[in-house]
């Protein structure tokens, strides 16, 4: 299923590089100098390698 | 599967000849020439010359380099150890032999990164020609010492290459040809040089465009102290004094040639000066699709 970044929530597991991870921080900026929002997410690998995510808020995320 | 990344801005005549230098090679693995980009004219040109189905166009978001290589690699990673990126950019070319060169490499499984080998296609006949000559015949002989002692050491963003399945993110305050190989070398991977693999550069040839592009580059590493203050630094003031004066002194052949190193010595103080000077005034380095245009760095376009 896919979901727009800014639709996503703490606990929601998104598809990254081929993996699963769960997301731990979420943070939605102000307007970026592309003039569109921001969200910078924070995921958990299963190995529990964080990986941090910065997309548009639109961007299509395949999830869990 | 080798994801070759193309970043470019721009420069629609360059890239096209930065992707058919990979097209022509000779390339047993499976690959994908990606060219990010974040003008939609240079992909609709592209595409038009290109029929090759591995070639994919990326329009980027404009938020600079760093943040579409983080984009990618969170899109094309993989589980597979075995699975490569290789990173240049649009307006450089590669030589025929170069990804063979490269992942000939990484047939030991504890390289995790290796950097290509820049070569200058300026004139010799020409003083910025013959700094770059100079800086780049440079950089080669402290790569081979390095990899050699198996020592760190930073790549070229020029032509670098890195396992996939390794780091899936990094920061966007710093070039990402210092700081990558920082994060392959923290988790046990080496640095190696693959100095047949070749890319050629065209540099600048004014002095504006050639202290831009270093008050740039300076700026960039510079940062590396907040990111990454423990890294061991081959790129830094102490180090061209240590490493590189000595070194370019030895290489003019002629008067001409020696006046031109006199000159170069000064000119890298004063950048570094200059560079200090604005980072003293919060002028730091930020990661953007180049906010200065380098203009005679720009081979076709």
């Amino acid at each position: 299923m896919k979901k727009q970044a800014k639709d996503l929530k703490i606990g929601d597991k998104i598809k990254v590089a081929g993996k699963i991870a769960m997301i731990k921080e979420f943070e939605l900026s102000d307007i970026g100098k592309q003039g569109s929002k921001k969200c910078r997410i924070v995921a958990e690998m299963d190995n529990s390698e964080k990986v941090v995510i910065i997309r548009p808020d639109n961007y299509p995320f395949d999830t869990e | 599967m080798i994801d070759i990344i193309i970043t470019s801005y721009k420069e629609p005549n360059s890239t096209l000849r930065a992707v058919n230098a990979f097209l022509k090679q000779k390339i047993k693995e499976d690959f994908r020439i990606t060219v990010v980009d974040p003008f939609p004219e240079v992909g609709e040109f592209l595409k038009k010359k290109i029929k090759d189905t591995r070639f994919v166009f990326y329009l980027d978001s404009g938020e600079g380099k760093a943040y579409a290589l983080n984009l990618l690699f969170q899109e094309y990673g993989s589980d597979n150890k075995n699975d490569l990126f290789i990173l240049t950019d649009g307006d450089v070319y590669v030589s025929e032999n170069s990804v063979k060169e490269i992942t000939d490499k990484f047939k030991d499984e504890k390289i995790g990164c290796v950097t290509g080998k820049p070569l200058s296609v300026d004139s010799r006949n020409t003083k910025y020609g013959f700094w770059t000559i100079v800086a780049f015949a440079g950089i080669d002989k402290v790569r081979k010492r390095l990899a050699k002692e198996k020592k760190f050491f930073e790549c070229s963003g020029y032509l670098f290459a890195i396992r996939k399945s390794v780091i899936f993110d990094f920061p966007l305050e710093t070039s990402e040809d210092s700081i990558i190989p920082y994060l392959f070398w923290k988790k046990g991977y080496l640095i190696d040089y693959a100095d047949k693999a070749k890319v050629y550069v065209k540099n600048p040839s004014n002095w504006k465009d050639w202290l831009n592009q270093k008050v740039r580059n300076v700026k960039a590493h510079e940062n590396l102290n907040k990111i990454a203050p423990e890294m061991p630094r081959t790129k830094s003031l102490m180090n061209e004094i240590k490493e590189g004066a000595f070194f370019a002194i030895r290489q003019p052949k002629n008067l001409k040639e020696f006046f031109w190193v006199i000159q170069l010595y000064f000119a890298r103080l004063y950048l570094y000066i200059k560079t200090f000077k604005e980072l003293k005034k919060k002028e730091a380095y930020k990661d953007g699709w180049r906010e200065t245009e380098i203009e005679s760095t720009k081979p076709l376009d």
